[in-house]
């Protein structure tokens, strides 16, 4: 189990190992590194976290919450995150930009479909304009 | 799989979609609970395929036509309990499909089409304390599934919560001043300027206020001069006071005096305040005698007299004979057979006044022995 930091404004090189020096976004993150279960990203309330246009995908057993020694939610802005396996996000505050969103296509979050062993926490999250799908839409 | 809802503040500001699609491929447990839904929205949750679980303790005050729909699949204990509903069109839980009624999983403490109170519906979703949502959500001690802290981290009440992502929490009061020399004689990292005691004090402080409330609403609650009807029945039958045909305030007296008169010790301090309260007397002179007797002498008088000598002397000690006489400062005029007929009146004047008194004038004066 690792545990790794996203920071939107890093103050050194890039490499997600201390909450200073994290990745600017999971995007970021995940090309890098190759998660494995129970890993833990935590994210930096330091300016807003933008996924773009990238859309992550989980494969194993993650968890993404706020860094403890951020006293506000952190901002993380995504248009679509999909996870296969089982995951769990805390405190944070999840939002689509404000941006209103075409329905025909595939965006908020994906819940995984047809796994009974997957286990999903969504817990003290403000979120908004985003919405989850269970067994895709 | 499991699908873990709790305590998020879910907010939607476009027209035209769900917030929650779930068409699982595979049976899912749903445990949503605590959760606020706001903004405009068609359905808060649409539902198709096997679920279980719990959705509890949600407030969905969302423009929107509905708060949950079920399409279709197959439902089974699944309780829908304990959420608030508000500002829908199309019903608040709807089965589209005819073969699921809901309302087998609907359970009977919802607030149905009852507005949260907010302290602002767009902005705040702390709740008023006139809220309907406080308090009145199901607790950790009867269902393990609610979270044990709110959207803030801040302690539920396990007994009832409040509905939606925030507690209702009693702001703490201040800490109470400190004598200085008292804080003076604390060794000086106890004393209650320093800030991680006067942290931790504040702590407790919060536990205090929520307790002192309850217990203040439990005084209401349990006040003699509240109740009313069966309520008070429930009084007089603790202390073993039949109402039969007495009103309630009758009633609320003579359970007054019975407690009265359970704790009373015959004392003269307790004869005078039992006289008191009895006459409504302002002026109450209490005289002893012997061979054990006391007289007590009132200027007013409430009630019958002999319904008050009655009672006090049940009140009065045992072996002692007692006196009572009402003396006014008014002259006032009887007419036959009402005045003067002694021991009740003496010194009354009036028609036919066979006082045993002087019969001119004077005080109206009862008396009974």
């Amino acid at each position: 189990m690792s545990k790794y930091y996203v920071n939107a404004n890093p103050t050194g090189a890039s490499d997600g190992l201390t909450p200073e020096t994290g990745f600017v976004n999971v995007s970021a993150l995940t090309d890098e590194i190759d998660l494995v279960d129970d890993d833990i990203i935590e994210i930096v309330s330091n300016g807003d976290v933008d996924e773009g246009e990238d859309t992550p995908v989980f494969s194993t057993r993650v968890t993404i919450q706020k860094y403890e020694g951020s006293i506000s939610r952190p901002n993380w802005r995504i248009l679509q995150l999909s996870f296969n396996a089982s995951f769990s996000f805390y405190d944070l505050d999840m939002d689509r930009n404000s941006i209103a969103v075409d329905l025909g296509t595939a965006a908020g979050i994906a819940l995984p479909d047809g796994d009974s062993s997957v286990v999903v926490n969504v817990e003290r999250n403000k979120i908004n304009n985003i919405f989850f799908f269970l067994g895709g839409s | 799989m499991i699908l873990n809802l709790k305590n998020n503040d879910l907010q939607f500001h476009t027209d035209g979609y769900y917030f929650l699609q779930l068409f699982p491929g595979a049976p899912c447990t749903l445990n949503i609970l605590n959760n606020i839904f706001s903004g405009v929205i068609v359905d808060c949750i649409d539902m198709y395929g096997t679920f279980d679980g719990k959705i509890l303790n949600n407030i969905f005050a969302v423009h929107t036509l509905t708060c949950l729909r079920i399409y279709g699949g197959s439902i089974s204990n699944l309780s829908i309990d304990f959420n608030d509903s508000f500002n829908f069109t199309e019903g608040d839980f709807v089965s589209d499909d005819e073969s699921i009624d809901i309302n087998d999983f609907i359970g009977l403490h919802n607030l149905r089409d009852i507005d949260p109170m907010f302290v602002n519906p767009t902005s705040d979703f702390h709740l008023q304390e006139e809220s309907p949502c406080r308090d009145s959500g199901i607790g950790n001690s009867y269902e393990p599934t609610v979270p044990l802290n709110d959207f803030d981290n801040v302690t539920r009440r396990v007994d009832v919560t409040s509905m939606g992502f925030y507690e209702y929490i009693i702001i703490p009061p201040p800490i109470p001043p400190v004598p200085a020399l008292q804080n003076d004689l604390l060794i000086e990292q106890f004393r209650v300027d320093r800030p991680n005691i006067t942290g931790f004090i504040q702590k407790f402080m919060t536990q205090l206020a929520i307790i002192s409330a309850e217990v203040a609403k439990f005084a209401l609650i349990n006040s003699i001069d509240l109740s009313s009807g069966a309520e008070l029945d429930k009084w007089g039958a603790i202390v073993d006071l039949s109402r039969d045909t007495l009103n309630d305030t009758i009633y609320r007296n003579e359970i007054k005096f019975k407690i009265f008169l359970n704790t009373s010790k015959g004392t003269p301090e307790t004869l005078i305040i039992a006289t008191r309260y009895l006459t409504g007397a302002t002026s109450i002179q209490y005289d002893e005698s012997t061979p054990a007797h006391v007289t007590i002498t009132i200027n007013a008088l409430i009630g019958t007299f002999a319904s008050v000598y009655d009672k006090l002397k049940r009140i009065k000690p045992a072996g002692v004979s007692l006196t009572l006489q009402v003396n006014t400062s008014e002259h006032p005029f009887a007419f036959g057979g009402e005045g003067g007929l002694p021991p009740f009146f003496m010194d009354s004047l009036g028609f036919e006044e066979t006082g045993g008194g002087p019969s001119v004038g004077g005080e109206l004066t009862e008396l009974i022995t």
